[in-house]
């Protein structure tokens, strides 16, 4: 599927979720922010934002190295 | 005294499988599939014929008394989880030509329901080692030299953590309170050994990297045991000990992003799931830390789930490894057109793990997050909402689309055998049954179930946060493809600075040995000249070399040797006898 489909597809299922939620949720959030209309859209956007970026950069600056990093040619002599 | 309440119809379902195990391995073909299925079944109907409130105590030394069989409601729920899960992981391995596989994944999950069901600490420590000892050979029997090698780490990890484990154990026996109890508020160093011990079990970072380590190394239906059982008994052992100790919230916090977080790098298929253990499994750690009741019925919910999807997923990946003998997510894609059944009973599996609505963890997962509200814990909250998204993500979205759809790298797939989609298919319609009708789980569950998670506000979140994730994957989709590489993870200290540390001790022990040994010759040398015979100096000097050198020129006649022998021995005989 191309890009455009699928973000169109997901655009219009978040748009028809936040119409559901303004004309029949009753919201009882134990938080003010779960009153928001459409938190959990901009909640969803932005953690999976920074969980992205955050990993990519958290990986290429400190965790990855190359795969025979332990091994360093030694791993399969028996 | 302890009371001893027995009926004759019920049987321990651990004592079952290990005689299962038993016969698994010594039976030969047929016979082997044919205990390998009948002793989990035998074991499911044993658990639903014990009696909440059963106790067996058998006496011991030291006037102790074991309680092999003690059953309430927490242990009866996982009892029976561990059971359906033994039935379908032998169902999956049952192509399986190695007798010493199926001993050793019967054992590794009679000694979990022994643990589960054990009354105290001795009959607890001894199944818990009897699982580390068992499921490493299902690392093992992959039989290559990573295997290998990872397998030793598993086992000195879990050797150490049992260890902690047993001493503090051996504190609790001798303070007179052989039960296993809860021991929430207390903090003596019983508390903390219990703990630690248990906290490696449960794969609590920084003590989880054998987790992570091993079981991309396991054989590919070992794996799925491996997957189910160890860190689910250490969630019950939480639950059972430490229920409402905070330290854990934040501990499972931690562990769920942690996990997550790996999880978005990962390029391993099953090293990917295992991370996403660690998550899952935190969410269950900050449930038991919270402590209501709520949450504890969340964590013990999650646990009933989790051991369902996490098993099916690491089916899926082993049928792909299986068929394809890749393992790696950048050398796999396109595979839905070759496995349409396979895709479709990972996809189960992907959805009841990121909890989208109808599968089953959307049931319990809810719960836990709904008890930090409730607990008015906005941060925890929030964050096992950041973690749910990072599931959802790297599972559902990566996992799924990298090695089923994206790219078609055509790869030859070879037959998979029927008894692995009747395992898949068994635990694609447990997922889903479980997510249709959650009060089939909620009613067994330890405390009374006030929870509809099926409210449409819930539902209304969760698929705007859900679909939210995907439009922001479906951009960074030429990002999120993975690298050919690894990351390091505190595995790293045992496995560099620890080697090179011990590899220096070896070296500096060596030289130095070498040294004084070398030294120590040299002095010798230059004394044997000293020891030498005294008269062999003297006419050196005198005669010089005119004649060559002949030992025995200078040396006694060997009969005055002997003369002289007599001599002595003649004086001290007659001295002996006349004086």
């Amino acid at each position: 599927m191309s890009t455009k489909k699928v973000i169109t597809i997901a655009s219009l299922v978040i748009i028809l979720s936040i119409i559901v939620e303004v004309l029949f949720v009753d919201i009882h959030a134990e938080f003010w922010w779960h009153e928001l209309i459409g938190f959990d859209v901009i909640f969803g956007f932005l953690g999976c934002l920074l969980l992205i970026v955050g990993a990519k950069t958290l990986g290429k600056e400190f965790l990855q190295r190359s795969e025979d990093y332990y091994a360093g040619g030694e791993e399969d002599h028996d | 005294m302890l009371e001893v309440k027995k009926t004759m119809t019920s049987m321990h379902p651990g004592l079952i499988l290990i005689i299962g195990a038993v016969l698994a391995g010594i039976l030969p073909g047929r016979l082997r599939q044919f205990s390998m299925v009948a002793a989990p079944a035998l074991a499911i109907f044993a658990v639903f014929n014990l009696e909440i409130g059963t106790v067996w105590t058998i006496p011991f030394i030291n006037n102790l008394d074991l309680m092999v069989l003690k059953v309430d409601r927490l242990s009866w729920v996982f009892s029976l989880i561990f059971t359906i899960m033994a039935l379908l992981g032998n169902i999956y391995a049952l192509h399986n030509k190695n007798w010493g596989e199926a001993t050793s994944s019967l054992l590794y999950t009679g000694g979990s329901l022994g643990v589960v069901l054990a009354g105290d600490w001795l009959t607890l420590i001894f199944f818990w080692e009897l699982m580390a000892v068992s499921s490493v050979f299902l690392i093992w029997y992959r039989g290559t030299a990573q295997s290998r090698k990872a397998g030793f780490r598993y086992i000195l990890v879990h050797m150490f953590g049992g260890n902690l484990l047993l001493a503090g154990i051996f504190l609790k026996i001798s303070a007179g309170q052989p039960e296993v109890m809860s021991l929430t508020g207390t903090t003596d160093a019983a508390f903390w050994l219990i703990l630690a011990g248990v906290a490696i079990n449960a794969a609590i970072p920084p003590l989880h990297s054998w987790l992570t380590d091993a079981y991309p190394e396991g054989t590919i239906t070992g794996s799925v045991f491996l997957s189910s059982f160890t860190t689910k008994v250490a969630v019950y052992s939480l639950i059972r000990i430490f229920p409402g100790t905070e330290l854990l919230i934040w501990a499972g916090v931690i562990m769920a992003l942690y996990g997550v977080v790996f999880a978005i790098l990962e390029n391993d298929v099953r090293r990917l799931l295992a991370y996403h253990i660690v998550s899952q499994v935190g969410f269950m750690v900050a449930g038991v830390g919270m402590g209501t009741e709520l949450a504890l019925n969340g964590s013990t919910a999650h646990a009933y789930s989790h051991i369902l999807y996490k098993s099916l997923l690491f089916m899926g990946a082993g049928a792909v490894i299986y068929a394809t003998g890749k393992r790696k997510l950048s050398d796999l894609g396109g595979l839905y057109k070759q496995m349409p059944w396979v895709t479709l009973f990972f996809a189960v599996a992907a959805f009841s793990i990121s909890g989208i609505p109808l599968f089953n963890g959307f049931i319990s997962k809810s719960m836990i997050i709904s008890a930090a509200g409730y607990s008015h814990m906005p941060s925890v909250e929030l964050l096992l909402y950041l973690a749910s998204i990072g599931t959802f993500l790297s599972i559902a979205l990566k996992l799924l689309y990298f090695m089923f759809f994206g790219e078609d790298k055509g790869l030859e797939t070879k037959k998979l055998p029927t008894n692995m989609y009747i395992a898949m298919a068994g635990g694609a319609f447990l997922c889903t049954m479980y997510g249709l009708a959650p009060n089939l789980l909620y009613n067994i569950l330890p405390y009374p179930v006030d929870y509809h998670p099926y409210g449409l506000y819930h539902i209304i979140d969760t698929v705007q946060l859900l679909a939210a994730t995907l439009i922001v994957f479906w951009i960074f989709l030429p990002y999120m493809a993975t690298k050919l590489m690894i990351s390091v993870d505190t595995d790293w200290f045992y496995r560099k600075p620890l080697k090179v540390l011990i590899h220096g001790v070896v070296n500096v022990v060596c030289y130095i040995r070498e040294y004084s040994a070398a030294k120590l010759l040299l002095a010798l040398k230059s004394t044997v000249p000293f020891f030498a015979n005294p008269v062999k100096f003297a006419p050196q000097a005198v005669e010089a070399s005119l004649v060559a050198y002949d030992e025995d020129h200078y040396r006694f006649p060997v009969g005055m040797t002997v003369l002289m022998s007599i001599v002595v021995f003649l004086l001290t005989f007659s001295y002996i006898i006349f004086a």
